[in-house]
This record gives C-alpha cells, sequence and structure tokens, in this order.
C-alpha cells in the first residue's frame, strides 16, 4: 500500500488509480557534456476532479483566460511520506480524458535558468575602467579583488611580414665595446625555434640571469664560458623588429669563445645564462655604427609595457555576475575551485556603449579686468581634469589619456568713450552722404598653453593673434554704450596625455585697453567617441565580454575541471564535483547485492549493453578553430572499440585556445627609419596599429617579475584529460552497462548519491548509477555502468 | 432563468435564478452582443474571467465549473453541539458582465445563492419539497435545511411548533438534534415572515404566537428511534448539498486479497547450500488487502428508499467510529461499490448496498 502526495503550488492534488508517478534520476557523470539533464517524472495523469481543475485555475477551457499553462508550478511529492522530489517544476502538457501533468527536479530548476540565450555580454553592470592606449597591468590581488582590470599580455598579431628585398649600406664609426651582465635571478623567453615570437618578460629563477641587447647589422658578441638552458630559456635568440626568432641557440649549449653576428634585420639579442653552471655571467658588445633611428626600434615588445591590452575579467567575477542576474550559484571546491579562480578573459571586443563614451568635462574662466595669467574653475561634470569642480585654480591638469574635442570661448570689451577715432571714409547713399569712423587698435586674445608631462608646450589662440599689420577695424556705429566687445573662441581636436597641464593666459600686443573687461569665459572638452572604444574613453566590461551562452561558460568550466554537476541542488546552487570522486568512492560503495530483484533464473542481469551512447572511437573536446593559434591543445579520449563510429566532437569549446601571453588583436604598425645612414623599416610609435578581433580566449593570471598580472596559457585538454578523465577513460573501454531492477526504499531513492559507487556480488563489481526509475510499488530499474 | 434587456445597445443578458445549483448548468447567454466577458465574482475579489465570442450575436458562458471549484471547504464537518450553523454547502456568487455591441457597452452584475448540489433536469426534483428523516437517537444527529432571507424556523415537538429560530440571510443551515423535543416525531416548519408575540413570549414555547396572514408550510418530518444501537451509521451529502444521516444494518464481511507482486532472489549468497540449493526458500510475495461489508437498512419508504440512494453516489460518506478519548466522534471515510439497484412499487422495502472500508495496511518487501 502507497500513499503518495503530490502538491502543486503548495496544494494538495487529487489522485487515482491511473495516477501512476514514476521518477527517473539521472546521473550526468557519462553523458555527453553538451547535454545534461535533469530528473523528471514520466507523464503524470491526474483526474479530471473539480478540484484539480480549480487548482489549474479550469485551464481545461478554450475560453477561459487562466495562464496556468504557460506558466511552471512548484511541485512537491511525497510517497509514504517521504519527499522525493522537493524543488520540482510542474508543467501542464494537455489536458484530456485527465491532466497530463510532467515534473522535473534536481538540476532542472537551477540549470532551465542557465539555459536560453543569455550571453555573457548581456549579464549586465555598470562597470567599466578608463582605457588608453598603454594601460598598467594590476598586481594579480588587485585584479582579482576587483574582478576585471588590466592584466598583461602581447597584443600583436602575428603576420607574415614580407618586406621585400633591401639593399643597406651602413656607414662605420668607432667601433666601441661594452660588457653587459646578466640581471641576475631571472629568465626570459627566448622562443624554441625559428619564427616564435617571444615574450619578453623576465621570470624570477634563481641561479640563471638574462640580458636583452639591441642587435643590429655589422654588431656582434662575444660569449665566452657561458651555458644556457633548453625549452624556452636558450642561451641565445636573435630577434627582429617583430620579436619573431630569427636564429636560436640548441637547448643546453655551453659556449667557449663564440662571436655570434647580427643578421642584416636583426633588432634583438636575447640571452640566458645559467651564472652557476657558467665561469662568466657577462657577454662582450661590439658596435661600429651609431644607433638605429627611431631609437624605439622594437620597443613595444614585452607586456610590461601594457600596450594596446584591453582589460581582462576573471572568471570568478562572471560566476559571481551570472548568479547575481540569474540567481543561479556554481560552486566547485578545492583544486578545482583555484582554477578556476585563476582564471581571466581578456576582452577581445572594444565596443563603446553609453557610458563610456559620454566622457566631458566643464569649466568657465572667471571675469579679469587685468592682462595676464587667468583663473578658473571645473564645473558640473567631469571626465577630464583632475580638479575638483568649484575650486578656482590657475591651470587645469589632464587626468586621463584621451582626444578631446575642445571648445573655448570668451567675452571681452574695453571703453572707447575717451578714444578718438584713426580716420573717417564718406560713403554715398542716393544723393546723401554719411561719415564713418574707424577706431583701430590691438584686439585681445588668450594663449592657450598645454605643457606636456615631457615638457614641450604647445600653444593654442583663441581668438586672433594680432600681428603687427593686422589691426583690429572697428567701426564708431558698433560702440554698444561706448564700449566695443568682442567674442573670441578657439575650437579644435587635440590629444591629451595624463598629467598634462592646460593654462591660458589673456595677452594684447600693446598692453592693457582702457577698463577691459574679459567675462562669460567658458571652456566645453568632449572626449572623442565612437562605436568603438578609444583612447580615453572608459572600457565597458560586461558588454565586452565574449558572445557565449552561459549555459555553454558553465559547461566550459566542467569540462576543463573534469567535473560534473549532481543532480541534488540546493536550491539554486548547482555543485560541481570531480569525475575522480566516483573512483574514490570505491572503499564506501553501498552493497545492492540482496535488493536486486532477479530477471532470470539465474545470476545474470537483466539486460546488459556494451556501448555508451554518444561516444566514438576518439571523442575531442577541442578549442573553437582560430587560424591565429599555432600551437594544438586539444584532447581526445580513445575508446578502443571498433564497432564504434571513427570520431567526434564531444564539446568544441567556445573559447580558443592562447598560444603563450599572445592574444592577437593588434597589427604593429611599421615605419621608415634610418641605421647607419641606411633606411630600414622599423615599428612605428606613433601610428595607430590596426585592431582585428579574435575569438575568444581564456587564460590563467600570474604574477610576473615585477609583481603584475599577467596572462599565460596552459590549458592543454589533452593533458587534463590524462590526468583528470584517466578512470573515466579506461571505464569507458570496455563498457558493460546492467540494467535490473532494485528494491529501493524511498528514503535510499530520496539519499540517492551519484557519487557513490554500487557494489553487485551476482556480478562481482563495482558500479556506477546512471539511472533510476523508481515506480510507487518499490522497485526501482537501474541502469549501471562497470566501473572497476 | 432572469432576463436583463440595455435599450441603448439592444444587448439582452438571460442569466440564471437567484438559487442555483453548481452542478447544474449555470448558463449566461449574451443576445445582441459582439463580445462578453464574463466575471466570477467572491467576497469581491473576481476569481475568473471567461472571454465569450459570439455566433451571429449570441454566445453563451457555462460557469457550473467555475462555481464548484469555489467550494473548498466541502465535507461533512459539523459541530453537532451547536443548534445552528450556517452550512459551508452554499454562498452567494456575484457574476459581473461586460457586453459590447457595435460601439455600446453594457455591464450589468447578478448574485445567486450558489449550491454545492444538483438537481434532475426533468424538473419534479423539488429541492423545496417535504423531507422525511430518521433520528437514531443513540448517534450524533443534525439535519440541514434551505432557508430564506428574513423568514423563521419552527420546530415542532409533534406537530405543534414549540420553538423557534430567525432567520436574516438566505442560506443552507445545519440545525443540531437539541432542537428537536421528545416527542416520537418533529415537524418543522418555515414561517415566512417576522414571528410576532401575543400575549405570551417565546421563552416557554410557541403555545401563543400571533397568528398572522403569512404562509407557515411543513418542510421536514424527523421521526425518532430511540432504539436502535447496533450497526453502521453512515453520514453523507445528498444530492442538494445536506447533511445526511442513517443507521445500516450490518451483513456478512467479504475480505479480498490481491498479489502487489511475487518474485525470488538470485544472490546466492542468501541461500543455506548445505543441503543443496534451495531456490523455493528464496520466494518472497506482497500482498494487499480490501474488505466489503454489505449493509442494509429494512423496510424503508419510497421516500426514505430516495432519501438513502443518495448513499451509494454521493462523494463523500463517511463512517462513524465511535467517540476519542476527548468524547469527540470520529468519523472514517469510506467507499461505496458501485452497483445498480432496484426499487419496486412495494410500500415498504429493503434497501441494500456493499460498503467497501479503507484498504488495510498490510507489511510488503
Amino acid at each position: 500500500m502507497t500513499y503518495e502526495q503530490l502538491y502543486i503550488d503548495g496544494v494538495l492534488m487529487d489522485t487515482d488509480e491511473k495516477t501512476s508517478i514514476l521518477l527517473e534520476l539521472k546521473s550526468n557523470l557519462f553523458a555527453d557534456i553538451s547535454k545534461m539533464v535533469s530528473n523528471h517524472t514520466y507523464t503524470v495523469k491526474l483526474p479530471k476532479t473539480v478540484h484539480n481543475m480549480t487548482v489549474l485555475g479550469h485551464a481545461d477551457r478554450p475560453a477561459n483566460t487562466s495562464v496556468w499553462p504557460y506558466t511552471f508550478h512548484s511541485a512537491r511529492f511525497f510517497r509514504n511520506g517521504v519527499e522525493l522530489i522537493k524543488d520540482g517544476r510542474a508543467t501542464l502538457l494537455s489536458a484530456a480524458d485527465s491532466l497530463d501533468i510532467a515534473i522535473v527536479w534536481g538540476l532542472a530548476s537551477p540549470f532551465e535558468k542557465l539555459k536560453g540565450d543569455i550571453r555573457l555580454n548581456q549579464l549586465g553592470g555598470g562597470e567599466s575602467i578608463p582605457w588608453s592606449t598603454v594601460n598598467t597591468p594590476d598586481t594579480p590581488s588587485a585584479f582579482f579583488a576587483r574582478g576585471y582590470g588590466y592584466v598583461g599580455y602581447t597584443p600583436w598579431i602575428n603576420d607574415k611580414t614580407d618586406e621585400g628585398w633591401k639593399g643597406m649600406d651602413v656607414t662605420h664609426t668607432q667601433d666601441t665595446v661594452t660588457a653587459y651582465h646578466v640581471n641576475q635571478g631571472y629568465t626570459i623567453d627566448t622562443g624554441e625555434k625559428v619564427g616564435d615570437i617571444v615574450n619578453l618578460n623576465p621570470e624570477a629563477k634563481a641561479g640563471w640571469g638574462y640580458l636583452v641587447l639591441p642587435f643590429h647589422l655589422t654588431s656582434f658578441v662575444i660569449m665566452n664560458h657561458v651555458v644556457g638552458g633548453d625549452g624556452n630559456n636558450r642561451l641565445w635568440s636573435i630577434l627582429d623588429a617583430y620579436d619573431r626568432v630569427l636564429q636560436i641557440s640548441s637547448a643546453s649549449t655551453s659556449l667557449q669563445s663564440t662571436l655570434l653576428s647580427a643578421p642584416a634585420n636583426a633588432a634583438k639579442l636575447v640571452i640566458n645564462i645559467n651564472v652557476v653552471a657558467s665561469q662568466q655571467d657577462y657577454v662582450t658588445m661590439h658596435r661600429s655604427v651609431d644607433d638605429m633611428t627611431p631609437a624605439s626600434f622594437g620597443g613595444q615588445a614585452g607586456t610590461s609595457g601594457g600596450k594596446y591590452i584591453h582589460p581582462s575579467v576573471s572568471a570568478k567575477f562572471v560566476l559571481e555576475k551570472i548568479a547575481s542576474k540569474l540567481g543561479v550559484t556554481c560552486q566547485w571546491s578545492g583544486d578545482e575551485e583555484t582554477f578556476i579562480n585563476s582564471l581571466a578573459i581578456p576582452l577581445i571586443k572594444k565596443k563603446a556603449n553609453s557610458s563610456s563614451a559620454a566622457l566631458s568635462a566643464n569649466a568657465v574662466i572667471n571675469p579679469a579686468t587685468d592682462m595676464g595669467g587667468l583663473t578658473m574653475q571645473v564645473v558640473g561634470s567631469n571626465d577630464i581634469f583632475v580638479e575638483t569642480p568649484g575650486t578656482t585654480v590657475n591651470q587645469l591638469t589632464v587626468a586621463r589619456d584621451c582626444g578631446v574635442s575642445l571648445d573655448v570661448q570668451a567675452t571681452w570689451s574695453w571703453d572707447a568713450s575717451d578714444a578718438v577715432s584713426h580716420s573717417s571714409t564718406e560713403a554715398k547713399y542716393g544723393g546723401s552722404s554719411r561719415t564713418m569712423y574707424q577706431f583701430i587698435y590691438f584686439a585681445n586674445y588668450i594663449e592657450m598653453t598645454i605643457t606636456r608631462i615631457s615638457g614641450d608646450d604647445e600653444v593654442y589662440i583663441i581668438g586672433k593673434q594680432s600681428a603687427p599689420s593686422a589691426h583690429q577695424v572697428d567701426q564708431y556705429s558698433e560702440l554698444l554704450n561706448n564700449r566695443f566687445q568682442h567674442t573670441i573662441a578657439g575650437y579644435g581636436h587635440i590629444d591629451l596625455h595624463a598629467g598634462d597641464k592646460i593654462e591660458f593666459e589673456l595677452k594684447n600686443k600693446n598692453g592693457k585697453l582702457q577698463d577691459m573687461r574679459l567675462s562669460d569665459g567658458q571652456i566645453n572638452a568632449i572626449v572623442d567617441s565612437s562605436d568603438d572604444v578609444l583612447k580615453g574613453n572608459n572600457f565597458p566590461i560586461v558588454d565586452n565580454l565574449p558572445d557565449i551562452k552561459v549555459a555553454d561558460f558553465i559547461k566550459f568550466l566542467s569540462a576543463i575541471t573534469g567535473t560534473w554537476p549532481l543532480q541534488k541542488a540546493d536550491g539554486d546552487t548547482i555543485t560541481f564535483v570531480p569525475i575522480a570522486t566516483l573512483w574514490a568512492n570505491i572503499p564506501n560503495a553501498v552493497d545492492w547485492t540482496r535488493k536486486v530483484i532477479p530477471a532470470h533464473d539465474s545470476d545474470k542481469p537483466k539486460e546488459l549493453d556494451y556501448k555508451m551512447d554518444g561516444w566514438a572511437q576518439q571523442n575531442w573536446y577541442r578549442w573553437a578553430d582560430d587560424d591565429t593559434v599555432i600551437g594544438d591543445y586539444d584532447g581526445h579520449i580513445d575508446i578502443d572499440d571498433e564497432t564504434l563510429d571513427k570520431s567526434r566532437d564531444i564539446f568544441v569549446f567556445p573559447f580558443a585556445a592562447t598560444d603563450g601571453r599572445n592574444i592577437p588583436t593588434y597589427t604593429r604598425p611599421i615605419a621608415a627609419g634610418t641605421f647607419g645612414g641606411s633606411n630600414v623599416m622599423s615599428e612605428a610609435t606613433t601610428e595607430e596599429p590596426d585592431y582585428n578581433e579574435c575569438k575568444p580566449r581564456i587564460a590563467a593570471v600570474r604574477a610576473d617579475a615585477n609583481g603584475k598580472a599577467e596572462l599565460f596559457f596552459d590549458i592543454n585538454m589533452q593533458t587534463i584529460l590524462a590526468e583528470k578523465y584517466a578512470h573515466m577513460a579506461s571505464a569507458m573501454q570496455d563498457v558493460r552497462i546492467i540494467k535490473d531492477d532494485v528494491r529501493l526504499s524511498n528514503i535510499e531513492i530520496l539519499n540517492f548519491d551519484e557519487r557513490t559507487p554500487v557494489y553487485l556480488a551476482q556480478h562481482a563489481s563495482y558500479f556506477a548509477v546512471l539511472e533510476i526509475k523508481a515506480a510507487a510499488n518499490g522497485s526501482a530499474e537501474v541502469t549501471m555502468l562497470k566501473i572497476k | 432563468m432572469r432576463t436583463i434587456t440595455d435599450q441603448t445597445s439592444g444587448i439582452t443578458i438571460n442569466y440564471p435564478d437567484s438559487l442555483a445549483f453548481a452542478f447544474n448548468p449555470f448558463l449566461v447567454e449574451g443576445i445582441g452582443i459582439d463580445t462578453m466577458s464574463v466575471a466570477i465574482v467572491v467576497d469581491g475579489q473576481i476569481k475568473y474571467i471567461v472571454d465569450v465570442q459570439p455566433f451571429g450575436n449570441t454566445g453563451y458562458a457555462d460557469l457550473q465549473e467555475y462555481l464548484q471549484g469555489l467550494f473548498t471547504d466541502i465535507g461533512n464537518d459539523i459541530d453537532y453541539t451547536e443548534p445552528m450553523s450556517e452550512s459551508t454547502h452554499g454562498m452567494n456568487v456575484t457574476i459581473s458582465i461586460t457586453a459590447a455591441s457595435g460601439e455600446n457597452e453594457f455591464g450589468t452584475s447578478f448574485t445567486s445563492y450558489v449550491v454545492w448540489g444538483a438537481v434532475k433536469p426533468d424538473g419534479r426534483d423539488d429541492f423545496g419539497r417535504i423531507r422525511h428523516l430518521m433520528w437514531f437517537k443513540n448517534y450524533p444527529f443534525a439535519f440541514s435545511l434551505y432557508c430564506e432571507a428574513d423568514t423563521a424556523i419552527l420546530f415542532g415537538n409533534g406537530a405543534a411548533p414549540s420553538s423557534a429560530q430567525e432567520i436574516t440571510d438566505e442560506g443552507i443551515y445545519n440545525f443540531a438534534a437539541s432542537n428537536l423535543g421528545d416527542a416520537k416525531y418533529s415537524i418543522i416548519y418555515e414561517y415566512a415572515g417576522q414571528l410576532q408575540q401575543a400575549t405570551f413570549d417565546n421563552t416557554f414555547d410557541l403555545t401563543f404566537y400571533l397568528a398572522q396572514n403569512v404562509e407557515q408550510r411543513p418542510l421536514l418530518r424527523i421521526d425518532a428511534d430511540d432504539c436502535a444501537d447496533e450497526g453502521i451509521y453512515l453520514r453523507w451529502v445528498d444530492r442538494h448539498g445536506y447533511i445526511a444521516h442513517w443507521l445500516f444494518k450490518v451483513g456478512d464481511e467479504q475480505r479480498q486479497i490481491a498479489a502487489v507482486r511475487e518474485f525470488s532472489r538470485n544472490a546466492y549468497t542468501n541461500y543455506d547450500t548445505h543441503y543443496g540449493w534451495q531456490r523455493g526458500s528464496g520466494r518472497r510475495q506482497s500482498m494487499s488487502r480490501n474488505d466489503i461489508v454489505p449493509l442494509c437498512a429494512p423496510l424503508v419508504t419510497k421516500e426514505q428508499f430516495d432519501y438513502l440512494q443518495d448513499v451509494t453516489s454521493s462523494p463523500i460518506v463517511e463512517m462513524y467510529a465511535g467517540k476519542d478519548e476527548n468524547d469527540n466522534d470520529r468519523w472514517v471515510g469510506v467507499g461505496v461499490q458501485p452497483a445498480t439497484y432496484t426499487k419496486n412499487r412495494d410500500e415498504l422495502q429493503d434497501f441494500v448496498f456493499n460498503l467497501i472500508t479503507p484498504e488495510t495496511p498490510i507489511q510488503s518487501l
């Protein structure tokens, strides 16, 4: 005898003998990761009693305006007093002879919220951060505390650069010889083969030292009794202007009195010396040519410069956004949590939004009656200047790098009552004539001086700077209350840098006019804006997150951590546990030997299958395809079963892999330079680089040698599969899935934990439970996979 | 059926009488309408809205199922010590109608007292007919009456009224046995008007009340039986929403045992293999049990036969199970086995049916 109680929206429903509630509990452990499923019931047939129909808002009548069938309803189900379904969601499928209801629970309620089309860049929130062409990376702790900020990486695209053939002729000067000692305690990337782009950011390593030297045609280096490393820390490599390896030493080279000459297109020499193993910790450089012009040849290399890096967002910040926006918390623990918390997503896109572009500042120039420096105060909104609104200052200090449209206006006047006109002209008007009197004088103007942080001054004129030949000529008729009144203005686009100072000075070529008064001075500055984030704009954070579905992001994190979501959802928290947990729990397995209800007169299972749905011989976990990625970071689980399909993509990640620290988003501009009297191509410092959007990226964050955050990509899926999926892969080699009827009490069904394996003495094996179909009569059809 | 016509719009609404039954059609018909929206209002709150699209300017809505759903407190849970209590088997429902014809809108509303019951469709099922009840004095007893507003119920001790209860609001009321006197029977009357005292008041009885020119009609005859104390005492809700009681004689019980499932174990360690492998010892079974009790009301009148017939179709039948330790009555819900019943032309005949007691819990594996 079974007592079943089904509550919908908190109301006990009528049931009859046709209302069989068959529960299906699912484990997502071995399921295809892209198809996570929830526990669910088979169709529940409720009798059409008056009470039931009242609870369902009489949804069985077409004329009724009830919205009941179009919404989810809370469901609770008790069997013999045990609450088997706690946070279920019921839907009315149809109303026929009975009311057909379906209930999902477990992972469903939180996971349903993640489904749908909500994407990371739709999570909302007003976070933004000022962006410039050069951004200083945060420290890792500051970055993770804020959740977003700047993390160093190399933004350059490794383009093929065919400069064509060049002839060079270099004029030698006096040969200079310099001994360079290594910077001890660090190593630096040298690349591993010709063509690699290296990242010139030193890493701490005791017993080692590094050098990065300018290295041009005609230069040569002598290395004596030095020992280098292997891998990425070779003894030496020669780089071109793009930090690309031109020549490189072999691994673990030890050199004695070796001379290394510069190739024609060389730019830098990178050296790592094992100072413990070497007799010398220096190299000797011979130079006989003036330095390269422009001097910054190759200067954009490295990450510590922070040139053209976009903000990055920590994975944790995104998860918190998901929790606050969708109300679903995804929970990892232990190593997996640490790993996810170390991840950051560099923002590839740079779309502006209303908050990023509408930056401006307004200031008024205080009235003046004397010539010379003017005072002013910032009023209203101020996104550009350091000064506090309302405070009178002599100069404005720029707070951020930006391009601004600057509009300066002022009105000035002088008293001409005592003045005598310089000349007069007579004009004829149809027979009568009229005498015009002219006043000629030097007009006032304002000189705006921008003192650059580099020390250079730039002067802009507001009004007209009167040349001796260009006097102001005013007519007597233009006198207003015996005063001549002028409005002067200046307008234009100016690039400002943080720290620049702006001063205004009222000037006149000839001194001060009588009773001169300056009034109505205004300064309006508007930062450049476009659809893209420009220098000086605020970089919107969430809007520029990748266009990836929230559910795909969570599945990706689940895949790279080798975890699966438990069905037992605690409210709206989804708990992810490592796959290895199941094997680790074998000592705690439960013994279901005597619970099995045999289907045959033997000790064989009711049903035995040899295939797992959705798996092939080669099962790929792939990173998103991105042509700019050179390395291979995909992984696959191989199953030695020739009856399966050859190959299948289990999961194509929404992110692309990354080579080292290279997020290829900008093409370095190249300009003509000179070297030793000869014209060469070099990196341009003034031109803006071209922007190209690459596939979304994700990488870990660590501290560089300067303690600043930098990205590094270390997520090789094959390694992760070997480490985290090893047990699962071996269980997949000889799949044995059995189905048996098992006598499970309601308490056992309620407390069923996917993490706990089951032991069956009949089969002398351990099994993982994949599915439980629990009927009311106490027996359940259980699908199990042999794991040991 | 009632009718209202709006002169401006030409809309006619036909709607049910002021006394209606939740299990009979409750039709709101609009004639000359383009659209009509019918709202069901209880205690000032809109419960449901039904949209009616007409065909050829005429359309209707049958609200009976909505009305049925409004009764959330159906049952026999009455207090037998309370002399008079309002039944939960009836309620006032307001129907608010908004109809439109062209640019003219017409809104109206009406109220019906809805009884949780039904009348036969042949029109001969008189809701207000005189009924004949039996009061088994050894068991809890109460009776229900539908009363109109501003009337009085006179309780007779025998045929003569001996006490009165004034009714101000229309409704179904349950009256306890304490209203009845010691006579072998009691006649209950409806007095359609205000009860006025003449020389004497009703402190003692109603022997001298003022006979006015108002209708006084009998509603019930209740016969008292103070001897019977054996049998099964049932109560149920009849087709008119009234509460009913009867003490039945008991026949021989039948006990149905059915197999739920039977299976054997195949884990070899379950068996004692010292004497060979004995599979049979691993066989297990699970059963379920139902008890059926035949009940009889011997030699009842034709009227009482009809009255008892409702127990076989009532959705709520309960069996008296004595009193608990606090002297409260205990009632157990029971079922009635579906069957065909024959009512012959004899003046007195037996009424027999089968009662199904609740399933008996048994252990299972």
